[in-house]
């Protein structure tokens, strides 16, 4: 393997993407880093997105996908066996609405030039026998408080997701379906993990266009039913509770402290840890 | 029995308070803003502190010229010995019930300037750092960052110190960044065999 491809991901990175050919931030990140990727989307909007990416990049569902009202379950359900179908081991499944990925180093924030960041979570997960989830935080929970650049281990990952193929588990429900999916596994044992030093620049869920914004989330404009429904799957650790007059899910993830990482036999730590950061300072 | 309102100077800490209270002194002093002096410390016949220790630092803290106290005159030393350990375990033995709690918080007034979601805060995970991992060493950056708390007694303090420290803050303000993180401008990074 080239030094180059030691700065990308070796599993590969899907996009699902809704009505957001226009402004395509996910797509438009990864361009910028070099980035191979997968942008799947409907049949009915294949040519819009066509207009703008490469037709090689572009995967398109099967027909009825986009009449089953469900949001983005299927779609998420159809990509995981799409990667296993290619023979990969974990793959990479990404919102549409990220800016970019940075690089904090307990000070500053870095926009990644390269896919490094990828490309770490996914050799720190391959260390070990049981990481079922890996991800990047997102930025502004970074930027509320004062937080030192490591590694979480059994909490939610969300967004930008990499997911090891070998879950017996699949996406289901409408809402929280990265937070009920982060829950099942951990319940089960498995391990989750989120860098803190690589983050997401995401968009807040239902203030951009596109996406399940004007169908899914539409349907249910009540909060308190999108919390409300991942007590119901989890009522063990999930609560419905009012947070700054809006009503908020909460869940308490102490239980999983029990869930401890398993060196996989034989694991070295990768050459990838050769790497170091290179700063180009803003001007 | 007689409450009396001391000044918080007049009372003394027990010389060996077992309790660690440092971390709980930031959240009483904001229960006792919000809501008043509603649990009178106890104390011996020498002012010595039997229980109410945090209490009596969230009062110097926010200031307090007098607080609420009873002096129990019936507890000699060795009773008041165990009662001091006995009123801090007896929470030991009971919890939270999910779903009356959960009520309970349902049902707050969300204007009360009290941050409620940091009692039972969701998301304390398991953290490592570079020291818990060989070779995890990406040119981090340690400690330098600090924390406090500020508090306006007045709207008009609020926007004031906003206009000093050159930043829009409102009531609905949660944090600040001195000086200011830009949103949007940022530094690059690309990485390296070393």
């Amino acid at each position: 393997m080239g030094k180059s491809n030691l700065r990308n991901p070796k599993y590969p990175v899907y996009i699902i993407s809704k009505g957001r050919w226009n402004n395509r931030l996910t797509v438009r990140a990864l361009d910028s880093m070099n980035v191979p990727y997968h942008i799947v989307v409907e049949p009915a909007e294949h040519e819009n997105y066509a207009e703008y990416i490469d037709g090689d990049k572009i995967l398109v569902l099967p027909d009825d996908f986009s009449k089953l009202g469900r949001g983005s379950i299927p779609v998420r359900n159809w990509v995981w066996e799409h990667s296993i179908r290619r023979g990969v081991k974990r793959h990479w499944i990404l919102d549409d609405n990220i800016r970019g990925f940075c690089f904090y180093n307990g000070r500053n924030f870095y926009k990644c030039k390269d896919g490094y960041c990828f490309r770490f979570i996914e050799d720190f997960a391959d260390q070990f026998e049981n990481v079922a989830l890996a991800g990047m935080h997102y930025k502004t929970f970074i930027m509320k408080r004062v937080h030192k650049p490591e590694i979480r281990l059994n909490t939610r990952i969300y967004s930008c997701i990499l997911i090891n193929n070998a879950l017996p588990y699949r996406w289901r429900g409408k809402y929280n379906e990265d937070t009920d999916l982060s829950l099942r596994v951990l319940k089960d044992g498995w391990c989750t993990v989120i860098t803190t030093f690589f983050v997401a620049l995401k968009m807040a869920t239902m203030q951009m266009k596109g996406g399940n914004t004007d169908t899914i989330y539409k349907e249910t404009r009540n909060r308190y039913e999108f919390a409300e429904s991942l007590r119901e799957q989890h009522p063990d650790v999930a609560k419905v509770v009012k947070r700054w007059g809006r009503w908020h899910h909460f869940v308490d993830y102490r239980p999983f402290k029990k869930n401890k990482l398993i060196p996989r036999k034989g694991g070295k730590i990768k050459d990838v840890y050769r790497f170091k950061p290179k700063l180009t300072e803003r001007v | 029995m007689k409450i009396q309102q001391l000044k918080p100077s007049d009372l003394k800490p027990y010389f060996n308070n077992p309790r660690k209270n440092e971390d709980a002194v930031e959240k009483v002093a904001e229960s006792i803003q919000a809501f008043g002096f509603k649990s009178p410390i106890i104390v011996d016949k020498n002012n010595v502190i039997i229980a109410g220790h945090t209490r009596l630092k969230a009062a110097l803290k926010l200031g307090l010229e007098k607080i609420p106290v009873i002096v129990a005159k019936d507890l000699d030393e060795g009773k008041a010995r165990a009662y001091r350990i006995a009123d801090n375990r007896t929470s030991d033995f009971s919890y939270w019930d999910g779903e009356k709690l959960n009520r309970e918080l349902e049902e707050l007034d969300s204007e009360l300037n009290f941050d409620w979601f940091d009692l039972f805060e969701e998301d304390d995970p398991e953290k490592f750092g570079a020291d818990d991992f060989q070779n995890l060493n990406l040119g981090f950056e340690k400690g330098e960052n600090h924390s406090i708390v500020v508090h306006f007694q007045t709207l008009e303090d609020l926007e004031k110190f906003g206009k000093i420290i050159e930043q829009k803050i409102t009531p609905k303000t949660k944090y600040i960044w001195f000086p200011e993180k830009e949103i949007e401008h940022y530094g690059e990074v690309e990485f390296e065999e070393s």
